[in-house]
């Protein structure tokens, strides 16, 4: 069966017809429940937490009317699985996300007490630059292996390359962030 | 940073760059290395004319059908490979140790000068094609065929983001076409530099590569797993599969699943191939499903051929009907031991405690002026006395006439006695 256009998913909640439900998870329900898997590494906790997150596209279309539907539903995707994750925090590194999160946090935080406060405007601005800076494979690379928490074997596989490969680029980008960030005036 | 505002950083991605990252799908098979083509095409001014080998005859056409009887009375086949470990002892000496070490540590971003020239310089544009290097393993001496001249060769630092060249001798490949393998002289060997092959029919790419002369297809997997693991099979006859295969050279590309995730989500039914070949520098799977088709990441890039049920299901059928269990073969081995002495030439690792009967204890020399040493004891502060576990590929092999040197080394890492077993931690 063909996957309805987003837009037509998005008139069946404004019609609060629960064949929206139906069709969001038909058509995004894999990268939904692939997000949640990663952070939570637990398929009961992953499944409740798409849930959620559909009843939370639900409770907010309308009003919302979000364009592209696909990137809202896996920020609220993702949200929920971290709010769920950080309740069931324990201090075993358990879930690609763990891995993925200290990955990042190796290569660019700072015991430093005296570093200022970044707002969230700069963040986007700054992230979103670095990004824009990269090649199609590496921002593709990064989006998947640090907001999606996918593992470096399901890159490799995503993109039909070894795992040792997506390894040093991954270990590159994060270099290049690093970097960046430096250049841009942010203390590491 | 603080790792609310790491995470705050990962929050704000831009929804453009979520749905990219969502909706991508492998990209069609293309040149890595554009960038340095560009620059490359600048820098040749000449290049060498190479005249495209022909390896062997046209594949048998796919309407004659795979039977016991047909496949040695009605078709002539080429010689097929069953095995492509020659001059190499490794093995022997790595299944003296109890349990595997398995690691993540490759993803280092080493300096340029701390990497070898292999790892470097990867990319090569000869007679207008370019061709990218493996720095796995090197080829067999005996395999090197006749010197192609002294060509540029270029790497590019992603760190400082800068090309660098230099020039290496750049020779044939015995068996296979110039057109689609060279061999570069760097460091202490030969490196495979490959350029795409053809990818409309499988035909096309068997032939350019003369794949079944050079990558034996000898041992597979069913896709289950017992116990966490996987139960390999060695087929009794591994020319079989090859006979099947060159039987299939119309079997056309699959641009959809081979662009997709499709093939692996599919719930069908398929079995997988270990595909190595130390000469083409390949290392990589070739996996073949009952509803008719063949996936593989031979080519860099995965590719997928419908090579039909008919020939699916002979290479499945005969492939569970006769073979017999084996060891899965690993992509590398492992020498373990602790540091005996460092000195400005070399590293000794004694594995003596570390075997079961002290008098198998053997001292190994690693050479410290092999970057992938010097830079191992170098980031892992290895120091007399400590426990190191040495990845060598599976072409290594242990010179016992040289004080037992260790050549095809991968990495070095520090090793930990975990619950009796040697391990390395991330």
């Amino acid at each position: 069966m063909k996957a309805l256009d987003d837009s037509k998913i998005i008139e069946l909640f404004f019609e609060r017809s629960e064949q929206a439900i139906v069709e969001l998870s038909g058509k995004y329900g894999n990268i939904c429940n692939g997000i949640a898997n990663n952070i939570l590494n637990d398929k009961r906790d992953a499944e409740e937490c798409v849930n959620d997150a559909y009843l939370a596209v639900w409770n907010t279309i309308p009003p919302q009317k979000p364009n592209p539907l696909l990137s809202y539903v896996c920020r609220i995707v993702r949200n929920t699985s971290l709010k769920r994750h950080r309740s069931n925090t324990a201090k075993k590194r358990n879930s690609h996300y763990d891995v993925t999160f200290e990955e990042l946090c190796d290569t660019l935080s700072s015991n430093d007490t005296v570093e200022q406060e970044i707002t969230v405007r700069e963040t986007e601005r700054v992230i979103n630059r670095f990004l824009e800076g990269l090649d199609r494979d590496d921002r593709v690379m990064f989006v998947r292996r640090y907001y999606f928490s996918d593992s470096i074997s399901d890159i490799a596989k995503r993109f039909g390359i070894t795992s040792h490969a997506v390894s040093v680029r991954m270990t590159r980008l994060r270099e290049r962030l690093k970097k960046y960030l430096i250049k841009e005036g942010y203390p590491l | 940073m603080k790792k609310q505002d790491i995470e705050k950083l990962i929050d704000s991605i831009d929804n453009k760059y979520i749905e990219e990252a969502a909706n991508f799908n492998k990209p069609s098979e293309r040149t890595k290395f554009r960038k340095l083509w560009l620059i490359a095409a600048a820098c040749l001014l000449t290049a060498c004319i190479s005249i495209p080998t022909v390896l062997y005859a046209t594949a048998p056409n796919e309407s004659e059908s795979f039977t016991e009887e047909s496949d040695t009375e009605e078709i002539s086949y080429p010689d097929i490979i069953t095995d492509d470990i020659n001059h190499t002892n490794i093995k022997l000496y790595a299944e003296r140790y109890n349990g595997s070490p398995s690691t993540n540590n490759e993803a280092f971003g080493y300096s340029w000068l701390e990497m070898t020239d292999a790892e470097l310089y990867t990319s090569l544009v000869y007679n207008g094609k370019t061709y990218s290097g493996s720095a796995y393993s090197s080829i067999d001496e005996a395999d090197i065929g006749k010197s192609l001249g002294v060509h540029t060769l270029l790497g590019n630092d992603m760190i400082d983001d800068t090309v660098h060249s230099a020039e290496f001798e750049i020779f044939e490949v015995k068996g296979v076409s110039s057109e689609y393998r060279v061999a570069a002289a760097m460091d202490d060997g030969y490196y495979p530099f490959s350029a795409a092959a053809p990818k409309e029919t499988l035909g096309d790419c068997l032939n350019a590569l003369n794949l079944c002369q050079n990558m034996p297809l000898t041992d597979f997997y069913v896709n289950i797993t017992i116990d966490g693991e996987t139960p390999y099979s060695r087929i009794n006859d591994p020319t079989k599969v090859w006979k099947i295969l060159l039987q299939c050279g119309d079997a056309k590309y699959n641009k959809e699943l081979s662009e997709s995730m499709s093939w692996w989500q599919a719930d069908h039914e398929y079995i997988t191939f270990t595909a190595m070949s130390r000469k083409l520098g390949i290392s990589g799977v070739v996996s073949v499903s009952r509803d008719g088709t063949l996936w593989t990441n031979i080519f860099s890039y995965a590719r997928v051929y419908d090579i039909g049920i008919e020939k699916a299901n002979a290479i499945i059928d005969y492939s569970l009907n006769n073979s017999s269990p084996t060891k899965r073969t690993p992509y590398e081995y492992w020498i373990c031991g602790y540091i005996k002495e460092i000195t400005e030439d070399h590293v000794l690792i004694d594995d003596t405690r570390l075997c079961e009967n002290e008098k198998d204890g053997i001292v190994f020399k690693l050479n410290i002026k092999d970057k992938r040493v010097a830079r191992g004891i170098k980031y892992e502060n290895l120091k007399t006395g400590d426990l190191a576990v040495i990845s060598v590929n599976r072409y290594g092999y242990i010179d016992e006439e040289n004080q037992n040197t260790v050549n095809g080394i991968n990495w070095i890492s520090r090793g930990h006695i975990h619950d009796g077993d040697i391990v390395v931690f991330e």
